[in-house]
């Protein structure tokens, strides 16, 4: 028998990254690089397209690298709470389907779609963007209730500043019926020829970072990158550079003074991106 | 919407305390007999008890992890909690926010490959409302977690600051976190470290005020660890006691 060698294990890049998915990407993020190419504070190209589906009363479609997110604006009439009787309401869903990624399950939404919701909520409530006497029909009797669904067809990560990106461009392009309330009859009818613009006061649009091996932070994750950080962070900021809504949470804990730092640092060139995309797509609409 | 004066002129605010200032704290370990762990946590008028099974076979065998525990949270707020009634349901998506974040945070404490395939369920009832929730919650459920004697890294301490007429305050209460304008930022950090593992913030904060009102919490943070760390000793020295007359 003769001396048969074993070779060496060696393996194949692929086959690494399936293997040891953290210590593939610690490599590359020690060469200041990602497996995607990108350098560390780079975003994803993303696109914006505002009123493809015209059945909505306003709507837009975001891919954000892979992700792609659908938002459409509806309103519908609905009796205002007694103690603002002048208000409506805004009501954001976030679905997360099985068919975006094979990480969803069907059946009742999970938990991710539900706190994605809730954050849209909070900034819709807290960050005054939408003044929502403007939503009034009649006083006491009708308001107009506006349903901001939000489905998404592709998931590769940062679905976060993706959805909150197709919110603001539907919102902003939202027109909706003149409706008058005939109070006899109590039925509400809507002019569909003439349209208000809804009035959107204050922009609000968010940054994420992925935060690796407690220090080192990168900028706009996909869904790979996600699953293998330690701790995300998101920002949401509006035009004024004042900070709306914030949101840490990880796996490990972080030196937040430094990292924060980093964070607002590239989370200004994201904003100013996406800013400029926003207010284009919506000028382009217009014509 | 007239605004409530959130300040006065001589620098105290609506319940009588400075800016720099907690509510009265109270805590207890061991309240519950039959959950492995428990805790009882009031800060001024916020009132949470917090339940720790386990570790045990997960209920849902499907979802244990062969190399760690899960933990779960599950967040509920009694219906007469605040001063309208108000019946929440379990799929409330605010308790789910809350209940998620407060699982990540302590994911991150928890020594969770000393038990794998189990679950560690941590259920939070809050009694009474009068604002910082999520704080309040996270004190309770380190407080329960070392009362079942889970093995963690560190405590986990949380606070809450605000900015308000341009000053930063500690521990906002119900009214001062119920005005829009104000700014509420809950912070939860490892004291040993100073490393955090929470930050949430929600309504508007000009981001040059950010640095401020953090280290104001985080200060906060340092003075809640003390008091935990007391109660921890009370507690640890009182079942000292019982052993050694057992004995």
């Amino acid at each position: 028998m003769d001396n048969t060698r074993i070779p060496p294990l060696a393996l194949s890049a692929a086959a690494f990254e399936r293997i040891a998915p953290a210590e593939y990407y610690k490599r590359f993020i020690a060469k200041n690089v990602r497996p995607d190419g990108r350098n560390l504070k780079a975003t994803r190209d993303f696109s914006l397209q505002v009123g493809s589906v015209s059945t909505t009363h306003g709507s837009a479609v975001v891919r954000w690298g892979e992700t792609m997110v659908v938002c459409g604006v509806k309103g519908e009439v609905a009796e205002p709470k007694v103690n603002t009787p002048n208000q409506g309401y805004l009501v954001p869903n976030v679905e997360l389907s099985p068919m975006c990624s094979p990480q969803f399950r069907p059946g009742p939404p999970g938990e991710l779609p539900q706190v994605l919701s809730q954050r849209l909520d909070q900034i819709l409530q807290r960050g005054g963007i939408v003044p929502l006497e403007q939503l009034c029909i009649q006083e006491k009797l009708a308001v107009w209730c506006l349903y901001i669904d939000i489905t998404c067809l592709a998931y590769d990560g940062n679905v976060l500043d993706a959805t909150i990106l197709a919110m603001m461009a539907a919102l902003q392009s939202t027109l909706l019926p003149r409706a008058t309330l005939d109070e006899e009859t109590a039925i509400v009818t809507a002019d569909p020829n003439d349209l208000v613009p809804l009035r959107v006061e204050r922009v609000v649009l968010s940054a994420s970072f992925a935060v690796f091996a407690d220090r080192v932070v990168v900028t706009d994750p996909n869904a790979k990158e996600e699953t293998v950080s330690d701790s995300r962070i998101s920002l949401a900021m509006d035009s004024e550079d004042n900070l709306c809504q914030m949101w840490s949470f990880g796996k490990t804990a972080l030196p937040m003074r430094t990292i924060l730092k980093q964070c607002f640092k590239s989370a200004h060139s994201s904003l100013q991106k996406q800013r400029a995309l926003l207010n284009q797509s919506l000028a382009d609409a217009r014509k | 919407m007239s605004r409530l004066e959130l300040l006065s002129p001589e620098g105290l605010r609506v319940d009588g305390r400075r800016a720099n200032e907690l509510r009265r704290i109270a805590c207890k370990q061991s309240v519950l007999s039959d959950a492995d762990g428990s805790a009882y946590y009031e800060q001024g008028n916020t009132k949470v008890l917090a339940t720790v099974y386990g570790p045990c076979e997960p209920r849902n065998k499907g979802q244990a992890l062969h190399d760690r525990c899960i933990v779960h949270v599950e967040f509920t707020v009694a219906p007469f909690s605040t001063s309208e009634r108000r019946q929440r349901s379990r799929s409330d998506k605010r308790l789910l926010e809350i209940a998620s974040g407060i699982r990540q945070a302590f994911e991150a404490v928890i020594i969770s490959t000393t038990y794998p395939r189990s679950e560690i369920s941590i259920y939070l009832h809050l009694l009474q409302d009068d604002g910082g929730n999520l704080q309040a919650c996270i004190n309770a459920t380190t407080l329960a977690l070392i009362d079942a004697g889970i093995p963690m890294t560190d405590y986990i301490c949380a606070c809450s600051a605000g900015y308000i007429d341009e000053t930063p305050m500690l521990d906002l209460n119900h009214l001062e976190e119920a005005s829009f304008e104000t700014p509420d930022l809950t912070i939860a950090v490892l004291p040993r470290s100073g490393k955090a593992t929470l930050l949430q913030m929600e309504s508007r904060l000009p981001a040059d005020r950010l640095e401020e009102t953090l280290h104001l919490a985080t200060e906060g943070c340092r003075q809640i660890h003390k008091l935990l760390d007391a109660a921890v000793q009370e507690n640890t020295g009182e079942l000292i006691l019982k052993y050694a007359n057992a004995i």
